[in-house]
């Protein structure tokens, strides 16, 4: 009788434990969290089947303003996807590139070098640059040991991150377009735009543009020093693991004035990629081989518009084809049907884009709730 | 470590582990013991010395005091037949001055340490301030002082321990590891209740195995206190802390509203914090004292004080009120008023017979106003307090007069409302002092209620206090939750909600915990905070 209630009470106790248990996981995974388009990109790169990304490209926000990977499919038939959230930081490329390999095999790994040439220590050391990474990648030894390695304050907040983000609901319901698109993401198995996004506006720079003057420029500058111990380390992982299917690149930037410097620290980043016998490709040094029109193909002298996009990416989907052997993939019929919806979906998304520019909206197209509603009329 | 942090959770579930498994029954508290010297320190290991100084100090004297009774009683016993009634007094009496220097040695030692490291710089500030008018070139040093976690609490624990053992109230605890206990026992250690010997001790040193009921019990009422402290009580303090953080800068309204959201937060987290340690307790087996009794319901400020912190309004009734009433010198004071010709009168008559009362009440509360803080706004806190008090027990035919004239019963609901509102106001103005930088500030807000007030800049203010819209929201539901649950609470004075609770269907009760759990998630403060700006990359 006594070991009857016990049982009983042990049941009902635990039914309310994994009911709070399950409620927090839910409300944790889709509702309570900082979800915005880097967490969309990320969690979509988990949401490709194994194995059939052929190029995963890592990097900043230039990777995905400069580069659609549903273009890239619809012009040369190789599967792509950018690991890549705002302001990317160095710390984070050995993970990015342990997970491309460990989820993918991908042939190519393309690694835009933009997190490296941060100057401040608080640049490299923002929460937030960890976060939209971290918190977004699933539960695993390698992000156990990413947290250990660049994580020194609230680590449980990382393993937890409702504790950090319980209080977003003080955002509804203006956050919310981005949960409601995850949610369909995850539900129907990918997202459509593969992370891309842009912004509907043409920049004009004022000032003087010194690209074409760079081809041969090379003045070095210094990297921040932990800047450069983290590419060190990164570059290091790479050799130990034998990974040669890996190719550093610099997407192209209006370079002035202000962003000589950084463009120098570019030319010391070239250096000690050459040191450990990987190539780097500055296409900021080669603006004019891509086509890029600086009057028209930007919308901020560090991003691509719509137009600069689509040409960057015929550009650089070219290139790898030409000098890393990519060839068209070999996919499923329903990884072929997938790609090709996301194809249709990004036409859409250029075509809305298109129309924004023309009547002047300046707004930010992306894979949310709200925007896709809009693109979905383009389709 | 928090009682509102994670590692208190697992602290607790870890203790509770060994408690109950403990393959010793009788050894038990020992695990107790080391639970609460680790819990202390985590608060820094500096700090156990002082309770360790306070355990040992409180274990001697008490010891010597019982020794002093024991023989004198021996002795007399001894010398019965040949003492005479004069020497046996003669030999009482200097037992009695005898003890008495034993208990002002205690007094030096423990109440001596506490003064020093909480009111030394107070003092010192305040001497030099005067020397500094006067002219006095003399300066008086301040010093980095540390003041270890709990030591008002485990202070006055320890005090009011030796005074029953002098009091032969006691037994002398003969084991120091269980005084030790009894000291620093961690549930209690932080914010009280601070517990009586006789009622407390046996019951940490007695084995207590696994209850269902009480761990039930223990647990629902940690969780409501987690809800009073981090749903209402941190979320109104960041408005508070805006408002102390730039005191002057605020009119009357917006001073009017932190002072009634002061009200609120106070006593969430107080009784929220105290619900927690007694929920801890009781998973434990043990019962401590019930530390609030909805006080915003009381009549009057002398209820509203048997109301609100019982165990220190009780520790100070039993060591400092009845001494002081029943002294010889308020006795003799209270006679000679009666026996003079003004005692003749009916107005005599009556301040002989309350005046020991009125102004003992007086001189606790000056203590008491004291005891919150090293500042003279506390002693303004005390005096407001202490006077009203003294004039409720003085006035208080005139009271009884005025009713009759004015025809009021007392006992009729209208009447009870307007009392618990007075009581409410006179309240709010002992927090002025609380919430107030300095006492000088504090005045000038009384005056600032009167001269100062307009909705609109206040509205302007109070939207600038750190809190949204969505968060006064948050808070006000949470008040009206605390009121719900304290009206059910006074209609069932001999049940607790919890136990009310249980003769609800299985459903009702784990929904109930569960959604209070779902609350704490997600409206709780805690963690390291989010910001979306910080997330906002102004670029892409």
């Amino acid at each position: 009788m006594k070991m009857k209630i016990y049982i009983i009470r042990a049941i009902k106790i635990m039914s309310l434990l994994l009911a709070v248990v399950l409620c927090v996981g839910v409300l944790q995974e889709y509702v309570l969290c900082h979800a915005d388009h880097n967490r969309e990109r990320i969690k979509g790169f988990y949401l490709e089947d194994k194995d059939s990304v052929d190029v995963v490209l890592i990097g900043a926000s230039e990777i995905y303003a400069d580069f659609s990977s549903c273009y890239a499919y619809e012009k040369f038939g190789f599967t792509s996807y950018p690991i890549s959230t705002q302001s990317n930081i160095v710390q984070n490329f050995k993970t990015q590139i342990k997970s491309a390999i460990k989820e993918q095999h991908p042939k190519l790994i393309v690694v835009e070098v933009n997190g490296a040439l941060y100057i401040k220590d608080e640049d490299l050391e923002k929460e937030a640059n960890f976060r939209n990474y971290v918190d977004n990648i699933p539960l695993d030894s390698d992000k156990v040991e990413f947290i250990s390695e660049c994580v020194t304050e609230n680590q449980l907040e990382y393993y937890l991150p409702i504790i950090k983000y319980h209080s977003v609901w003080n955002d509804f319901p203006k956050g919310l377009k981005w949960n409601l698109s995850i949610i369909q993401s995850t539900v129907r198995g990918y997202n459509y735009l593969k992370g891309a996004k842009c912004k509907a506006v043409i920049y004009k720079e004022k000032g003087k543009v010194y690209n074409s003057s760079l081809k041969d420029n090379d003045k070095r500058n210094d990297l921040n020093e932990k800047a450069e111990q983290y590419l060190r380390e990164c570059l290091e992982y790479c050799k130990s693991e034998n990974i040669d299917n890996i190719v550093f690149v610099r997407f192209p930037h209006i370079v002035t004035q202000k962003s000589l410097t950084r463009f120098y620290r570019g030319n010391t980043i070239g250096d000690i990629i050459a040191e450990y016998g990987y190539d780097y490709i500055n296409f900021e040094r080669n603006f004019d081989d891509t086509g890029l029109d600086v009057n028209t193909d930007f919308y901020n002298f560090d991003h691509l518009n719509i137009y600069g996009q689509r040409k960057f990416t015929e550009y650089f989907g070219r290139y790898i084809q030409e000098n890393y052997g990519i060839s068209e993939s070999t996919l499923t019929p329903s990884q072929k049907e997938e790609w090709d919806t996301c194809v249709k979906y990004y036409e859409a998304f250029s075509e809305y884009s298109f129309s924004l520019i023309e009547n002047k909206k300046n707004i930010e197209v992306r894979e949310d709730y709200k925007c896709m509603k809009e693109i979905e009329k383009y389709l | 470590m928090s009682y509102t942090s994670l590692n208190f959770l697992i602290f607790v579930t870890a203790t509770m582990l060994v408690y109950f498994l403990f393959p010793i029954k009788r050894q038990k508290w020992t695990v107790l013991l080391a639970a609460s010297y680790i819990f202390y320190l985590f608060a820094g290991y500096k700090y156990v010395v002082f309770i360790l100084f306070t355990t040992l100090s409180t274990y001697l004297i008490a010891l010597w005091v019982e020794k002093i009774s024991v023989r004198s009683k021996e002795n007399i016993k001894l010398h019965k037949a040949e003492w005479s009634r004069e020497q046996k007094k003669e030999y009482k009496e200097k037992i009695k001055t005898r003890k008495r220097l034993v208990m002002s040695s205690a007094l030096v030692l423990n109440f001596g340490l506490l003064a020093f490291l909480k009111y030394y710089n107070f003092f010192a500030g305040s001497l030099n301030d005067i020397f500094g008018a006067f002219g006095i070139g003399f300066s008086a040093p301040t010093l980095h002082l540390l003041l270890p976690l709990g030591i008002s609490f485990y202070t006055f624990q320890s005090m009011g321990y030796i005074v029953d053992v002098y009091r032969g109230k006691t037994p002398a605890q003969r084991n120091p590891f269980k005084l030790a206990l009894f000291v620093s026992f961690f549930p209690q250690i932080v914010q009280g209740p601070i517990g009586i010997y006789d009622s407390l001790a046996h019951q940490l040193y007695e084995p207590h195995s696994f209850d269902f009921t009480r761990f039930k019990h223990g647990a629902e009422l940690i969780l409501w206190g987690l809800i009073k402290k981090m749903f209402i009580a941190d979320r109104a303090v960041i408005a508070i802390n805006t408002v102390t953080a730039d005191y002057n800068s605020y009119g009357g309204t917006a001073l009017t509203f932190t002072i009634l959201l002061y009200a609120l937060q106070l006593y969430a987290d107080f009784s929220g914090g105290i619900d927690i340690a007694r929920g801890v307790a009781q998973i434990f087996g043990i019962d401590m004292m019930e530390n609030f009794k909805r006080p915003y319901f009381s009549k009057d400020i002398n209820e509203y004080w048997r109301r609100w912190h019982i165990s220190l309004g009780n520790w100070f009734k039993n060591y400092l009120f009845y001494p002081l009433a029943m002294s010889s010198l308020f006795i003799n004071t209270s006679k000679k008023i009666k026996n003079s010709k003004f005692g003749s009168t009916a107005a005599g008559t009556h301040i002989a017979k309350v005046l020991p009362t009125g102004v003992a009440s007086f001189i606790v509360f000056f203590i008491v106003g004291i005891w919150h803080g090293a500042n003279w706004k506390y002693v303004g806190f005390g005096v407001w307090n202490g006077g009203i008090i003294m004039l409720s027990v003085l006035l208080k035919p005139v009271f009884e007069w005025c009713h009759n004239k004015l025809r009021i019963d007392p006992k009729t609901v209208p009447y009870t409302v307007f009392q618990i509102i007075r009581t409410f106001l006179v309240v709010l103005v002992g927090y002025v002092f609380d919430v107030a930088p300095s006492f000088k500030q504090a005045m000038h807000t009384f005056v600032l209620f009167f001269t100062n007030q307009s909705l609109s800049a206040g509205w302007a203010q109070i939207s600038e206090l750190g809190l949204g819209k969505k968060d006064y929201l948050l808070v006000l539901a949470g008040a009206v939750l605390i009121f719900i649950i304290s009206v059910i609470q006074e209609r069932h004075d001999k049940t607790t909600v919890r136990e009310m609770l249980d003769e609800k269907p299985f459903i009702l009760r784990w929904l109930v915990i569960f959604v209070g759990i779902m609350i704490l998630v997600v409206f709780g403060i805690y963690g390291s905070g989010y910001n979306a700006s910080d997330f906002v990359y102004m670029q892409f």
